[in-house]
């Protein structure tokens, strides 16, 4: 099975594998008329690589509250499946609403996709 | 001599003589003399075409028909007719079709040619069939005098009859007429008899058991008596097209009303004060911008006053639009209502919309600031759920105001925590959703930064009421998000009179 991989006029969603992690990348503009198409990307992504798995936030231009709500039910459904969901996000720009939202106290975030790489190995082991 | 006869004779029609070879044999035709309304496919016209060859004009004419068919009659001289002569020709590039009648026949010692293009009449046939067709429409001429009667094709099909059986007279027409709009036909007569034309009329004719709605444009042609000779009809079946207007027309006002219903619940859940209201220590204006493109949503304010020297106010953002966002906000609505009044600090009440949501609603998210403010000592005692900042408006600078914590409807288990600020008499406070701020591509912060901007230049103008025009000024950034805004002033005289 290929990696997923969702692209359109506003948004890029693409996935690879790195070890037993699955690393996700989203790009663009993340709201109502995308939300249908995160929702599948995501369920494609715990299908393919379980429910470890690294988000990339950075290069996303616009995260509406729906998008949040999905990101948190994403985060908890990789818990409840016994496994990890970390996001790679700045306090600036369209992510500075995780913060506002208060999330970042419970679903782990990280500036940079190495550390949070190396953060989900480490809870591999 | 030749030219002077093409000039009497009507139709396209031209005069050749042959061009030969040395040892005889004709290699082409070139023209000599043409009748007027002669027009080759080039757009030459009459002696346009004198001196034309025919192989170096039209060269697909060599080999073809016609060709065979002037040798044939320069050899015999006997005449040729080519009923069907299909002439295949780039003209300014685009290849192109046509069909024509000639007529060859040797006049002197040349060719003459006259023809009739066919497909001209084929084509407008065709498209007189496809605009009947199209339209549902079809043509008719009643003579009155000997009862003669002319239909196009589509009437037959309008009215289900069958063509063999020829076409209905006036009498025979009326007799299909659906009783209850005879009164119209003979009413349409009676006017076509009196006037010209042309007229519209509209009756309904019975068709295979089901009525028919017929629009009928009509004129009468009289003889120089005046009589009455011809009625001549164009009958169009709208029996569809009016079922389909009559149903959008059912639809638009459904949709009005509903669009009222909902502009009246979103009141009866959210009523929304016009002008400035009063609570202790503070004067209130609140204002809710429905989305574009959702009348019902889920933003909601509330300003009560909980006590002599105690007031409320909290501004909240459900995730999503329509009912199911409207009942959530009203249950937490009447919920902080009710925990307010049971003295319950913000973050106590926060920690209670949350439980509430977790158990009721688990489908739902949303956001919330929760302000106490006591007019005693003007002090304000508030919490974030997940909500943007509020503003603090002092003389003329802006300042946030922002005690983050999680959103609600999350997390089973969450805690908040009070931050307070002491505030000055005249200051201003704004409560807000993410629809005021919130804009594709910008970060939230900086929509709070261009907002402080917009107040900062309202409040240097010095304006007379502050609490107005600040609200007045305030436009939502994203239409497509509904918005909620409160605006508290804090009345000076506050500490006076308690």
């Amino acid at each position: 099975m290929p990696d997923p991989h969702i692209s359109t006029a506003k948004t890029k969603f693409a996935a690879e594998r790195d070890g037993d992690i699955g690393v996700l990348t989203l790009e663009g503009t993340i709201d109502y008329t995308t939300h249908k198409l995160v929702a599948e990307f995501f369920d494609e992504a715990f299908a393919e690589y379980g429910p470890n798995l690294v988000v990339d936030l950075l290069d996303v231009d616009f995260l509406d509250s729906r998008a949040t709500g999905l990101l948190i039910a994403c985060w908890k459904r990789a818990v409840d499946e016994g496994g990890r969901l970390s996001l790679v996000a700045l306090e600036r720009g369209a992510t500075r609403v995780l913060w506002i939202a208060g999330l970042t106290a419970h679903i782990p975030v990280f500036a940079t996709m190495e550390e949070s790489l190396a953060a989900a190995r480490g809870t591999d082991r | 001599m030749i030219q002077s006869l093409l000039d009497a004779v009507p139709g396209e029609i031209v005069w050749s003589t042959p061009i030969r070879n040395a040892a005889g044999e004709i290699v082409d035709f070139v023209t000599l003399a043409a009748g007027s309304e002669a027009r080759d496919l080039h757009g030459r016209i009459g002696k346009e075409l004198i001196g034309v060859r025919m192989l170096d004009a039209y060269p697909s004419v060599r080999g073809s028909s016609l060709w065979e068919g002037a040798l044939r009659v320069m050899e015999t001289g006997d005449p040729v007719e080519l009923d069907r002569y299909e002439h295949e020709e780039s003209v300014e590039g685009v290849p192109r079709l046509m069909i024509f009648r000639v007529r060859l026949a040797r006049v002197g010692d040349g060719l003459l040619i006259s023809w009739v293009r066919q497909d001209d009449e084929e084509r407008l046939d065709t498209r007189l069939a496809h605009t009947e067709r199209l339209g549902n429409l079809g043509w008719t001429r009643w003579s009155i005098g000997d009862g003669d009667v002319e239909w196009s094709d589509q009437l037959y099909v309008i009215h289900r009859l069958n063509p063999a059986d020829g076409p209905l007279d006036l009498e025979r027409y009326r007799a299909i007429v659906h009783p209850d709009d005879v009164s119209v036909f003979d009413g349409a007569l009676r006017v076509l008899e009196e006037e010209d034309g042309p007229h519209e009329f509209e009756f309904r004719v019975r068709v295979g058991g089901n009525p028919r709605l017929i629009v009928a444009r009509a004129e009468a042609s009289r003889d120089s008596s005046g009589r009455l000779v011809e009625v001549h009809a164009v009958l169009q079946d709208i029996t569809d097209w009016r079922r389909t207007a009559d149903q959008l027309a059912a639809v638009s006002q459904r949709l009005e009303e509903e669009s009222q219903l909902t502009a009246r619940l979103q009141n009866i859940i959210l009523p929304v004060q016009d002008e400035p209201f009063t609570v202790p220590g503070l004067r209130v204006a609140a204002r809710y911008d429905p989305a574009e493109t959702a009348p019902l949503g889920g933003d909601w304010f509330q300003a009560i006053r909980v006590d002599d020297d105690e007031a409320l106010l909290a501004v909240g953002d459900i995730a999503g639009h329509g009912l199911p966002a409207a009942s959530a906000m009203a249950k937490l609505r009447h919920a902080i209502t009710g925990l307010a009044f049971a003295h319950h600090e913000p973050d106590q009440i926060l920690v209670a919309l949350n439980r509430l949501l977790r158990r009721m609603r688990p489908d739902v998210l949303a956001t919330a600031v929760v302000a106490h403010y006591r007019s005693t000592d003007r002090v304000l005692t508030w919490c974030h759920a997940g909500h943007p900042p509020m503003l603090l408006v002092r003389g003329d600078t802006v300042e946030r105001l922002h005690h983050p914590g999680v959103l609600l409807g999350v997390f089973d288990d969450v805690e908040y925590s009070c931050a307070s600020i002491r505030l000055d008499p005249d200051d201003l406070l704004l409560m807000f959703t993410d629809g005021l701020i919130e804009r594709p591509g910008r970060d939230l912060f900086e929509g709070l930064d261009a907002l402080s901007a917009t107040i900062t230049e309202v409040v240097r103008a010095a304006p007379r009421d502050r609490l107005s025009t600040i609200m007045d000024g305030l436009v939502p950034s994203n239409t497509s998000d509904d918005t909620c805004i409160l605006v508290a002033r804090v009345t000076p005289n506050t500490l006076e009179v308690s």
